[in-house]
């Protein structure tokens, strides 16, 4: 269990951000209280768990960003995709394969959360990258996804 | 006659190629690279890693001298007659059939700037990115070039900013592994690329950074820089950057603007760009012989008693083949769909299957597997045998799939590559060796069926 706070003093010296430490103190006494009351008796876990986490922003991601992100962890992070984007002139703001990683990033075990803002500006969207991808990866719609507006 | 094949990595591409060579109309039907598009820069038939367990014997354990490769060919082939090389050197021997595809291999990339390097004969210690050793046979431009041998220095090029290479402990890695097969009488050292300003960013991302070498003027501001590696007797060795076109010659250009050898270490994923350029050069090769080539998944095998009749495509073609021709005839079949990156063996319900034909599976020691799940194929041992990894088709002499009954199930259908079983590339160091050979022989047996 020290171990736990051990993890969010060096995130707060890391960072310096007291929401972080917030964030990472609450998830820790959570912890701490379920170990001692054993499991949350109210209800569906991830029920429970986007309810304590809604004020921070946590939200379930619509049907097609859920379907991306899982297709992402597909990625076995070869890099062909860059190489084909480069050998055809493409130049996007993020290159294919951190896209898919990032987008495959999105999920943290059997929650997978929404992306706050863009992360990327659209590519050319030529395609090219998901010509060479052994894990077929819609890379093209990934990159769309980044860069799409949030609600 | 027309032919399908089905895979388009080395031994679907080699299938293909032999088969247009010989007068076939060939269609190849590819969803996506396999293996061979991860590939990291040797072809090797007969490598070996010196200090790894499993794998070929590197030296006589007699003599103590060190094997040369057509030798431990010759071993791996007699050590497991279940071998897919045994299977094809039980005609020829491997001497010509290995001579012949390598010379049809190198003529099929040499117009891209893409050649085969070394021989049977000897041992070549290549180094890869982590300073790990390789007794090399055969290798493509790029790391081909970077035999340790003949090298009075050898200098470890680092390229700042270029995310997965660790120079120093690849430095630490080579000298202890030189000393322990006796190569050490050489000196060692890194020598650092300063990269101008217009570069620093670049290095980031290795593909971008491969691609503006090939233009001039990125080699224009590197022309300094490369020229202050250069020393007489040092053999430069750089990572697997150098250029993402082989017809663009940077290797080359980098070689003789450094004014003595230079070459690349061996590859490893997410760096190397030799899988990438391979896996294009035969895609111009294929483009070069007129072979049609589908982008899509096979769905279905269409069988006649013993014959094959055509294949049916999951997703439909091309413009230019309509959705309802997506049934493609043929007069012979060519499997080349790879083991498990490739989709030539899946797990459907608990159970290994091939999926096209349902072809029985067998594992390393020759026991069907296809009953089983993969994780009962696997141990603990991290380096040791796992059964998993030689799982896949036997075939006849022809490299004619066996049916259940261990005789051929069909007359013209033939498997090439990776979908062979009873062998593990990793622990043969058989690399790219046995997709070739295969694939080669396959297009000759298609051809003539």
């Amino acid at each position: 269990m020290l171990r736990g706070y051990r993890g969010f003093a060096h995130e707060f010296a890391r960072t310096g951000s007291l929401r972080a430490l917030w964030m990472q103190l609450r998830t820790g006494a959570a912890h701490v209280a379920r170990r001692a009351l054993g499991r949350d008796p109210n209800g569906d876990p991830i029920e429970v768990f986007l309810r304590n986490y809604a004020a921070d922003g946590f939200r379930l991601p619509d049907a097609e960003s859920a379907a991306l992100s899982l297709a992402a962890e597909a990625c076995l992070v070869c890099s062909l995709c860059s190489a084909e984007c480069a050998r055809v002139g493409g130049a996007p703001r993020i290159d294919p394969r951190d896209a898919v990683i990032a987008a495959s990033r999105m999920a943290i075990d059997w929650v997978r959360l929404e992306l706050p803002e863009p992360i990327a500006t659209p590519c050319a969207a030529c395609r090219a990258c998901e010509t060479v991808c052994p894990a077929r990866i819609p890379i093209q719609r990934v990159q769309e996804w980044l860069a799409a507006p949030r609600a | 006659m027309k032919a399908v094949v089905v895979g388009g990595g080395l031994a679907g591409s080699s299938a293909a190629l032999e088969l247009a060579s010989r007068g076939a109309e060939v269609t190849l039907v590819c969803a996506a690279p396999g293996a061979t598009a991860l590939s990291w820069g040797t072809l090797d038939v007969a490598a070996a890693s010196p200090l790894r367990r499993g794998g070929l014997p590197l030296r006589d354990p007699a003599s103590g001298h060190p094997l040369a490769p057509i030798v431990r060919l010759h071993a791996v082939a007699a050590a497991n007659p279940a071998h897919p090389y045994a299977t094809l050197f039980r005609e020829r021997g491997p001497e010509e059939e290995v001579k012949e595809a390598v010379a049809a291999l190198d003529a099929w990339l040499a117009p891209s700037g893409l050649r085969v390097h070394g021989s049977l004969a000897q041992t070549r210690w290549l180094a890869d990115v982590h300073g790990a050793l390789r007794a090399a046979d055969l290798a493509f431009s790029g790391a081909g070039e970077g035999d340790l041998e003949g090298a009075e220095e050898i200098a470890l090029v680092d390229v700042p900013g270029l995310p997965g290479f660790e120079v120093r402990s690849a430095l630490r890695t080579l000298a202890a592994e030189m000393a322990a097969v006796g190569l050490a009488s050489r000196a060692l050292s890194i020598v650092r690329l300063a990269l101008p300003e217009a570069l620093r960013d670049d290095a980031a991302q290795p593909a971008r950074f491969a691609r503006n070498l090939d233009a001039d003027a990125a080699r224009g501001a590197l022309q300094d820089a490369v020229a202050a590696l250069g020393a007489e007797g040092r053999l430069l060795l750089v990572p697997p950057v150098l250029g993402l076109d082989p017809a663009a010659g940077t290797r080359a250009w980098f070689e003789a603007t450094a004014g003595c050898r230079a070459a690349e270490l061996v590859g490893a994923p997410a760096l190397s760009l030799a899988g990438f350029r391979l896996d294009r050069a035969l895609g111009a090769a294929l483009s070069r012989a007129g072979v049609e080539r589908i982008a899509g998944r096979v769905e279905r095998v269409e069988i006649e008693g013993v014959r094959v009749r055509g294949v049916q495509l999951a997703e439909p073609g091309p413009p230019s083949r309509p959705a309802d021709t997506a049934m493609l005839p043929c007069d012979a079949l060519v499997l080349a769909t790879g083991r498990f990156v490739g989709g030539g063996i899946v797990e459907r319900g608990g159970q290994l299957v091939e999926p096209l034909l349902g072809l029985p599976l067998h594992d390393l020691a020759g026991r069907r597997v296809d009953s089983l799940a993969a994780n009962q194929l696997v141990r603990g041992d991290y380096e040791g045998e796992q059964p998993l990894f030689g799982t896949g088709v036997r075939t006849e002499m022809r490299l004619r799939p066996l049916g259940p009954d261990g005789l051929p199930r069909f007359a013209n259908c033939f498997a090439a590559g990776d979908l062979l079983g009873s062998f593990d590339p990793a622990r043969d160091r058989t690399g790219l060796g046995v997709a070739l050979l295969s694939g080669h022989r396959a297009g000759i047996e298609a051809a003539a069926c």
